[in-house]
């Protein structure tokens, strides 16, 4: 393991006990107010004529602005809150929407098919038809949604993953797999809050014991009262023997959630300690990383998820983005390009009814940054893939 | 001309925001109808080296180093690790505020109009 990460390591085990002391202090000085983002925009409006006719100097007054919040109508999110009724923003996703003319539908056991191109690290779009299949043929089988779900993620279709892997945790709620990679999904897409409740699902099944000897917390957020049990339970089984990786895994997103970037990183680098080859932990240790701001370092995460898993198209897509935002601009294209190509199938060769938005669009951002606004016309309006490999390598 | 400065993370995202906008005539002129302001941000990087950015969503449409002609509506003062995370969608205006992380001279409620400008930069997926 590099020194880096050796270092990271062993400063994991000091910030627990400090998180926890300072926790347990009771300071609760940084409120935590979780906002609606529209509200909060309307009723500052409301405000905010109120104190131009006042004549405020709003100059960095940290006080001043707090009593411009406490005016307006804000309140800290509770559990008992039915706006965050899971049924009300599980449906926002929708349905699945299947591929149509599938061929795997013929096939006597696209379950297996589906296990087997994974394990041969096969095209992800491939698997997820053979997916596809297995669920429309049995849509009880929580695990062939679950699959399904994990393949979507993988081959960056995010909208497709969350609505497989809801449908995987409705036929069994302690689908313990499928409960993760949801939170996971559903900090992608900004769900902060359902991907914290998601984790406290996955606490409750796993760990039964530390949730019931927790007695309800009132006025507490949802981010502190699950990150509180997943402490615990790392508590409960203490570093070496028994430790258990995806409770790291839980705890780094949940720091992720909260911008608390290296502890997240410490987490996950924890998690790789027992999983060195789990390509899907590389990617997120290098997402983190990503986002706080350290793209080389992401870069070197991403190569190694990619090493374990070429067709990781997620690692590919992220890879691009990376070396988007560091100015390697035809480097980036060539990346984005190779993880587009990977989602052609034998299915009429194009990428399907579950397309990735994500993708072209920031293929169009890195031909814009390069002045080459006729590559950005050609992506945008839907080309082929393969009309980009005269000029790039992929 | 690029607005690229060495020594700042910010750098290459306000390179990127500049292309955004200018992208196409109509969607430039339909993000200045939406957000109809001037930002100043003075970004302090890890060396302790400042640098002021211009981004322009009132008149021109444009990104700049330094000051802008006109006068900004608002004026933000942030660490370059804290615009990345802004940038990064993982943060953001409202947070950072109350976390301390920005420092805003102005009309704070603009810091909400950054959010939806900022999302116009692609994210990494954990």
């Amino acid at each position: 393991m590099p020194p880096e990460f050796e270092e990271a390591f062993q400063k994991n085990f000091d910030w627990a006990n400090e998180y926890v002391l300072k926790h347990d202090k009771g300071k609760n000085k940084e409120k935590i107010v979780e906002l609606d983002y529209h509200s909060w925009e309307e009723q500052f409006a409301a405000v905010q004529h109120e104190v131009e006719n006042e004549n405020f100097k709003l100059d960095n007054d940290l006080q001043l602005f707090e009593d411009v919040w406490s005016k307006s109508n804000f309140r800290e999110q509770s559990d008992d809150d039915e706006h965050l009724d899971p049924k009300v923003w599980e449906s926002e996703f929708g349905d699945y929407i299947f591929e149509p003319n599938n061929p795997y539908l013929k096939h006597a056991n696209p379950f297996q098919e589906g296990m087997r191109l994974m394990e041969e690290g096969g095209s992800l779009s491939e698997a997820a038809l053979a997916f596809e299949a297995a669920v429309q043929k049995d849509e009880k089988i929580s695990d062939a949604w679950m699959w399904l779900g994990n393949t979507q993620a993988q081959n960056e279709k995010e909208e497709a993953a969350i609505r497989a892997l809801q449908k995987a945790v409705e036929v069994n709620g302690n689908n313990l797999t499928a409960l993760m990679s949801l939170a996971v999904s559903y900090t992608n897409e900004g769900c902060d809050h359902q991907a914290y409740l998601t984790l406290e699902r996955w606490l409750i099944a796993k760990y039964p014991n530390i949730a019931i000897s927790n007695a309800p917390m009132h006025g507490v957020n949802t981010h502190s009262r699950v990150t509180d049990l997943f402490l615990q339970a790392a508590r409960s089984a203490p570093e070496g023997q028994g430790m258990d990786p995806d409770v790291q895994v839980g705890l780094g997103v949940l720091f992720y959630g909260s911008g608390e970037y290296e502890k997240a990183v410490d987490c996950f680098v924890t998690a790789l300690n027992t999983r060195k080859d789990d390509y899907l932990l590389w990617n997120r240790l290098g997402a983190t990383l990503a986002n706080s701001g350290r793209p080389e370092d992401a870069i070197e995460a991403y190569h190694k998820a990619l090493d374990l898993k070429p067709t990781f198209v997620r690692a590919r897509y992220n890879l691009g983005v990376s070396c988007l935002n560091i100015g390697c601009y035809r480097e980036a294209a060539e990346h984005l390009l190779g993880a587009l190509s990977m989602h052609q199938t034998g299915l009429n060769g194009d990428s399907g009814v579950n397309t990735s938005n994500s993708l072209r669009e920031t293929l169009n951002r890195t031909f814009l940054m390069m002045e080459r606004k006729d590559l950005a016309d050609k992506i945008r309006s839907g080309s082929d893939v393969n009309q980009f490999r005269e000029e790039f390598e992929f | 001309m690029s607005v690229k400065v060495d020594g700042y993370k910010s750098s290459s995202i306000f390179e990127q925001l500049k292309v955004n906008i200018s992208d196409n005539e109509a969607k430039k002129k339909e993000t200045i109808k939406k957000v109809n302001a001037i930002f100043e941000f003075n970004v302090k990087n890890n060396e302790g080296k400042e640098q002021i950015w211009t981004m322009d969503l009132k008149k021109g449409g444009t990104v700049q180093t330094g000051k802008g002609s006109a006068k900004p509506d608002i004026i933000i003062n942030l660490t370059d690790d804290t615009f990345v995370e802004l940038a990064s969608g993982k943060l953001n205006g409202q947070k950072a505020f109350m976390a301390g992380k920005l420092k805003i001279k102005g009309n704070m409620m603009l810091a909400t109009k950054l959010d939806g400008v900022l999302a116009t930069i692609p994210k990494a997926k954990l």
